[in-house]
């Protein structure tokens, strides 16, 4: 895949066209990126610095995803999120109300009519998140210049909902005159840009002797799960289907072999993100005041607690079963399978069908869920420890065992890097990276495609994007 | 920006800017207004001469058109109107005419088609239909004689020699359609002599939103003739005809597909006694089962196609007219042909297929023309890159377009169509009624006559008498009941061919347009009610629809109003704002939905296009000779060394050439196939939330890139084997016959579930990521929503 994307950007100079589109795409990512520096007025800078203490695993994904303005509070801090929140109110408002529906049922103008919406619901949003960032600012001490006030509300409200702004329109201006989705790219962008610090943070650790060897053997272990993440997010089961419907002659009948794909892994990183949002709560609630059995809770939720591990764990596996069986509706499979004249060879339509998807289905989603827990479970273990201590009635003995024993002192602790190199973000990173890629690389592909029988004789120069 | 997006961008404003040509064309009319026909003919060849040296066309503009104007006086008592002179410069410069019914459009396209022919490059008029391309080529030719131009006019069922003939004029009178068939076939040609085009330099389309929009749904496809099937369609038809409707099977919500039910599945396994229907041995018999349902059940007779002289003849959906040598792909058509208990044809096989879309890119120049263009402006200006230009009429419009009588149920319509058309038959005033199809204008004229009504019915059936019914159906007390063959393009004169009856019809308020259904598009609508009314006569129309028509049923209009105020069956016609408005809603889905369609088509076919235009370049190169045969030589020396002693260099090579345009049609007919078949189901990839449209390039291209090599291959093989004598060579080739065929229907590409659909849609992972990162408490509700509501 890298390989042919290389080659795509090779060639991709020799067309004017597509040099300037990509360009246009690169500058727009760079405006987007000179953003971080110029950040919302009124705030002391030197006190931002310090007020982030151990940001827990929500605030690092928010983080990431916002590409660094969150945490340097800069007029960008509220990302796109706004707007995807925006977008996904309104897709499932139209799936609950009739008369939305209707809208969007008129094809284009109907589309752009609630695309419309979904720009005006943004940046309502972004005036309610606005506010209370700006109010939280104030709470914190000596962080707002002069204290605040009513004025630095509004400043900081107007200030944030216009970066939103912006970035919509970056978003947009990619989209249509760039390559491959602005959205997607101003996320992906986002997240790249964190990556040369942490490979910096890293090396302080390898520089440290004592702890080396570990980060060395937690390098491998990433490398080994990155590769783990790519082959499993490209991998299919494929579900062989006759068609019936074929307007060509017998010869295609039998010489073309169609295939239904289902991905091994159909619920991508979306139960993760599911499971951490959910344990979450106690530590967002945390914000709003002291309760004493919110400690308790909370102190069972940190990373690394054999508590929060299991919740973790579970979370995962109930969500992707959740998410399959919400994605994938077996029955309503089948009964296309059946309208499209398609079927399964050997197996009737309808009913039977669907239970032998189901079947195919339930399988799938046990690897899928179980790649999962590893993926995320190993790289949080060795980043946070495991805090055996906890356990009931060995904990201790375990605790003492790890601790005295050499080379083995990390379990309890862990190596404390970057969060960034943890499963769950790596999870992110990878899909991310290779998603944008991919739609990218079919961008390029299909602009730059000219045939390659022509008087210029030249090959074919996007090959299949297979790895 | 913004503008854009509000659709006012891809309609100018008025004709403005083409003023000041106008006043030139003007001046320059009266200085040679008095010059005799001689000194005229002189100015003409002068300009052709001064076009041929390379001049540029805009200097040529003001002579040319003056004289167009002062020929078009002189030789037919016709002078174009300040307007058509001013439209006729937009068409010069690439736009699209909105131009009202009756305007006189034919005229208008005579001064840019010369002036674009001068240089001696032809300049295509594509018409609606061949009963236009005739009666205009006849009607123009002695205005495009005094420029010293050739008019030719292409017609179905010419042969090679007229067409080409036809081509080589300096103006060419054709549908877009032939033009299109011509372009294929020439892809096919064996010797130059049969390749029928030059080079296409400037069209303007007439009717372009019916061409441009509605008939570019369905990709141009010829086909050759393949080996019969040997399973016995006659034998499956009976089975198939025994199936009860709603219990053996069902057709999809929009009625695009049909299929079996499971006890369908269990009859047909007992009456053909064949064992599993779906095993993979069956795969077949399956096939053509389900095309022997499709012809049954979706294919209806009278309305889709004729039986006439013991043969099943085509209906053409937009001109409902009888379209010579279209059939339905080779399974299809021998299903119908069984069900009609008609003597099977042999079937056939894809062999070269183009978009309507690219194939009128293919002119550098383009230009158009309608009465009905600016609902559509903005999807023509997306595709062909052409501007919306509104044309003033002559005189303003005077028809008067009656609000809709909507009917809850069918019956209620009939009979008020009927009590209508006799309550303005009874004053004498003329009535068109314009239905959707053979069947219906039957069975309306069946109830009229029975009311008394003398009435006269124009459809594909008897389509000899169309222009005597036409000249006709203005006069007074004249009923006339058509399909879709008077929507476009007709010109009803009011009192027919009485002129002195005009003045009786006007007084009782001219043309009365009667619309049975709503169509598919509003534009279509408009184009039937356009009949009336024309260059300022006085008109009226009125559309019947009733809840239970087809459209209606189909895209559920049941869905769309509210339950509340759902009516119950009554005779009177329901006057709800809130049903009316769903009813044009209605409209508007179906619209959106075909846009889709053509959006689809267009995202599909475009690198197949590609492909093709590499193909056929390399194609033509060996056909005319530019390309030296190199092949044969280098891989198969002695053998090669061997022919030529023996027949000389020429025939050998000629052999060579002959093999290899051989196996180039061979490997792109098989690649076209290819192609369909991964279009078939390349959408389930969707489920895996890869991009369907992507996956379906990765596909072809690779496929692409191996049929090079595969020729070279085949052809040396061949090269090696086959027979050559002095003649040349004898292949068996297979038979060209150019048949064509069109068939096409809705693959749903978005086969994603609408959850994953509204997370990845928008921008992929990122996106999704994101979104349950902010709303996944919401997301949440709504997937346990769900889930109890699909438990139940």
């Amino acid at each position: 895949m890298i390989e042919s994307f290389l080659n795509a950007i090779r060639n991709l100079w020799a067309v004017d066209e597509l040099r300037n589109r990509v360009l246009f795409t690169l500058g727009m990512l760079a405006v987007y990126r000179a953003g971080i520096h110029v950040p919302v007025p009124g705030i002391d800078q030197e006190v931002l610095k310090t007020i982030w203490g151990d940001a827990g695993n929500l605030f690092g994904v928010l983080d990431l995803f916002s590409g660094g303005n969150l945490r340097r509070i800069s007029i960008f801090a509220l990302g796109i999120m706004p707007y995807i929140t925006s977008s996904i109110i309104f897709q499932l408002m139209t799936s609950v109300y009739p008369s939305l529906k209707k809208i969007q049922e008129e094809g284009e103008l109907g589309r752009r009519k609630i695309t419309q919406y979904t720009r005006y619901l943004t940046v309502v949003l972004c005036f309610v998140q606005g506010i209370g960032i700006a109010y939280w600012l104030q709470r914190q001490p000596g962080l707002v210049i002069g204290g605040g006030g009513l004025a630095f509300t509004l400043l900081a409200t107007v200030t944030l909902t216009a970066g939103t702004v912006f970035i919509m329109w970056i978003g947009e201006q990619i989209t249509q005159r760039g390559v491959g989705n602005g959205i997607s790219l101003l996320i992906f962008a986002g997240i790249v840009v964190g990556v040369p610090s942490a490979i910096q943070q890293l090396y302080e650790r390898i520089k440290d002797p004592s702890s080396a060897l570990f980060v060395i053997i937690l390098l491998a272990v990433m490398v080994v799960i990155t590769a783990g993440i790519v082959f499993f997010e490209r991998g299919t089961r494929k579900v062989p289907t006759n068609h019936t419907r074929r307007m060509v002659g017998r010869q295609m009948m039998q010489s073309q072999s169609s295939h239904l794909p289902l991905k091994v892994n159909i619920a991508g990183v979306i139960p993760v993100i599911f499971a951490s949002s959910v344990l979450a709560i106690p530590q967002t609630l945390a914000t709003f005041g002291q309760w004493s059995w919110l400690e308790t809770v909370n102190r069972w939720l940190g990373g690394g607690h054999p508590v929060y591990e299991m919740l973790f764990i579970g979370g995962i596996v109930l969500f992707a079963f959740f998410y399959v069986s919400i994605v994938f509706n077996s029955d309503e499979v089948a009964e296309n399978l059946r309208k499209q004249g398609a079927f399964i060879p050997g197996i009737r339509p309808g009913k039977r069908t669907a239970d032998y998807l189901n079947g195919i289905l339930v399988r799938l989603t046990t690897v899928g869920a179980t790649y999962l827990v590893l993926v995320c479970l190993i790289p949080q273990l060795m980043i946070s420890g495991f805090k055996v201590q906890a356990l009931p009635f060995i904990g201790e003995s375990l605790y003492n065992f790890f601790t005295s024993a050499p080379g083995l002192s990390w379990i309890p602790t862990g190596l404390g890097v970057s969060f960034y190199f943890g499963g769950t973000s790596l999870l992110i990173v990878v899909g991310v990276a290779m998603d944008t890629i991919s739609q990218v690389e079919a961008q390029l592909v299909m602009r730059h495609y000219d045939g390659f029988l022509g008087p210029r004789g030249g090959r074919l120069r996007g090959r299949r994007a297979t790895a | 920006m913004l503008q854009k997006w509000r659709g006012g961008g891809s309609i100018e404003t008025d004709l403005t800017p083409y003023r000041p040509l106008l006043e030139e064309i003007n001046r320059a009319g009266e200085r040679i207004a008095g010059e005799s026909d001689a000194r005229l003919r002189e100015r003409t060849s002068a300009l052709r001469k001064r076009a041929v040296e390379g001049e540029n066309l805009a200097s040529l503009l003001v002579e040319t058109f003056a004289l167009v104007r002062e020929a078009a006086d002189r030789q037919l008592g016709l002078r174009p109107f300040d307007v058509q002179m001013l439209a006729g410069i937009a068409l010069h410069c690439g736009r699209l005419l909105e131009m009202q019914t009756g305007e006189g459009k034919t005229l208008t396209a005579v001064a840019p088609a010369c002036l674009n022919a001068l240089a001696g490059g032809g300049a295509h008029i594509l018409t609606f239909n061949d009963y236009l391309a005739r009666r205009d080529a006849a009607w123009m030719a002695s205005v495009y004689d005094f420029f010293g131009l050739s008019v030719g006019v292409i017609q179905e069922g010419m042969s090679v020699e007229a067409r080409r003939a036809a081509y080589a004029s300096s103006i060419t009178y054709a549908t877009a359609k032939e033009a299109g068939f011509d372009l294929l076939r020439g892809e096919l040609a064996r010797r130059i002599e049969d390749l029928v085009h030059r080079e296409f330099h400037y069209a303007i389309v007439d009717e372009a939103d019916s061409i441009f929009i509605d008939e570019a749904r369905v990709p141009l496809v010829i086909a050759g003739e393949m080996p019969m099937l040997e399973a016995g369609p006659e034998r499956i038809a009976g089975a198939v005809a025994a199936l009860e409707a709603g219990v053996d099977w069902e057709t999809d919500d929009v009625g695009r597909n049909v299929f079996l039910t499971d006890r369908g599945v269990n009859r047909v396994e007992a009456d053909l006694g064949c064992g599993d229907l779906h095993a993979a041995a069956n795969g077949q018999l399956l096939t053509e089962v389900h095309q022997a349902l499709h012809a049954r059940v979706l294919l209806r007779r009278d309305v889709d196609y004729l039986v006439r002289d013991g043969r099943i003849e085509l209906v053409d959906e937009f001109t409902g007219r009888v379209v010579d040598d279209r059939r339905w792909p080779d399974g299809l058509q021998a299903a119908v042909e069984a069900k009609e208990h008609l003597a099977i044809q042999p079937g056939g096989r894809i062999l070269g297929s183009i978009t309507l879309q690219h194939f009128l890119r293919l002119y550098p120049r383009l230009s158009g023309m309608t009465a009905t263009a600016q609902p559509a402006a903005e999807e023509i200006e997306w595709f062909y890159g052409l501007k919306v230009v509104p044309v003033p009429p002559n005189r303003p419009c005077r028809r008067e377009d009656l609000p809709d009588l909507i009917f809850t149920h069918r019956e209620a319509k009939d009979r008020a169509l009927v009590d209508n058309i006799a309550g303005k038959h009874a004053i004498g005033r003329p009535v068109l009624v314009g239905t959707r199809s053979i069947e219906e204008s039957e069975a309306l004229a069946a109830r009229l006559h029975q009311a008394g009504i003398d009435c006269r019915v124009l459809n594909a059936k008897n389509d000899e008498a169309e222009a005597e019914i036409i000249a006709s159906a203005g006069d007074l007390g004249a009923v006339t009941i058509s399909t879709n063959m008077a929507g476009r393009g007709t010109d009803i004169r009011l009192g027919g061919v009485r002129e002195e009856r005009r003045n009786q019809v006007v007084a009782l308020g001219g043309l009365y347009v009667i619309g049975t259904n709503r169509h598919e598009s509003r534009r279509i609508d408009d184009q039937l009610r356009g009949r009336a009314g024309r260059q300022g006569d006085p008109g009226s129309s009125r559309f019947f629809v009733s809840l239970e028509d087809d459209l209606m049923v189909r895209f559920g209009i049941d869905r769309l109003i509210p339950k509340a105020l759902r009516p119950v069956p009554q005779d009177a016609p329901v006057d709800h704002p809130v049903i009316r408005q769903e009813v044009d809603r209605l409209q508007r889905i179906v619209e959106g939905q075909n846009y889709e369609i053509r959006k689809t088509l267009l995202n599909y076919s475009t690198m197949v296009e590609q492909q093709r235009r590499t193909i056929q370049e390399w194609r033509s190169r060996i056909l005319t000779g530019a390309e030296p045969m190199t092949l044969a030589a280098a891989h198969l020396p002695d053998r090669y060394e061997a022919l030529c002693g023996r027949f000389g260099a020429h025939a050998v090579e000629q052999a060579e050439r002959a093999i290899l345009l051989h196996h180039i049609d061979e490997a792109w007919a098989e690649h076209l196939s290819y192609l369909i078949g991964v279009r078939e189901w390349i959408h389930l990839v969707g489920l895996s939330r890869r991009d369907p449209l992507a996956e379906f390039r990765e596909r072809i291209i690779e496929a692409f890139s191996a049929l090079r090599p595969g020729v070279e291959e085949k052809t040396l093989e061949s090269f090696a084997a086959v027979e050559i004598s002095a003649d040349g060579i004898d292949l068996n080739k297979s038979g060209l016959q150019a048949p064509a065929s069109t068939w096409t229907y809705l693959i749903n590409d978005r086969t994603m579930s609408d959850l994953q659909q509204m997370l990845y849609g928008p921008g992929g992972t990122a996106f999704a990521i994101g979104a349950v990162l902010s709303t996944w408490p919401l997301l949440a509700a709504w997937g346990v929503w769900r889930w109890l509501k699909r438990g139940k």
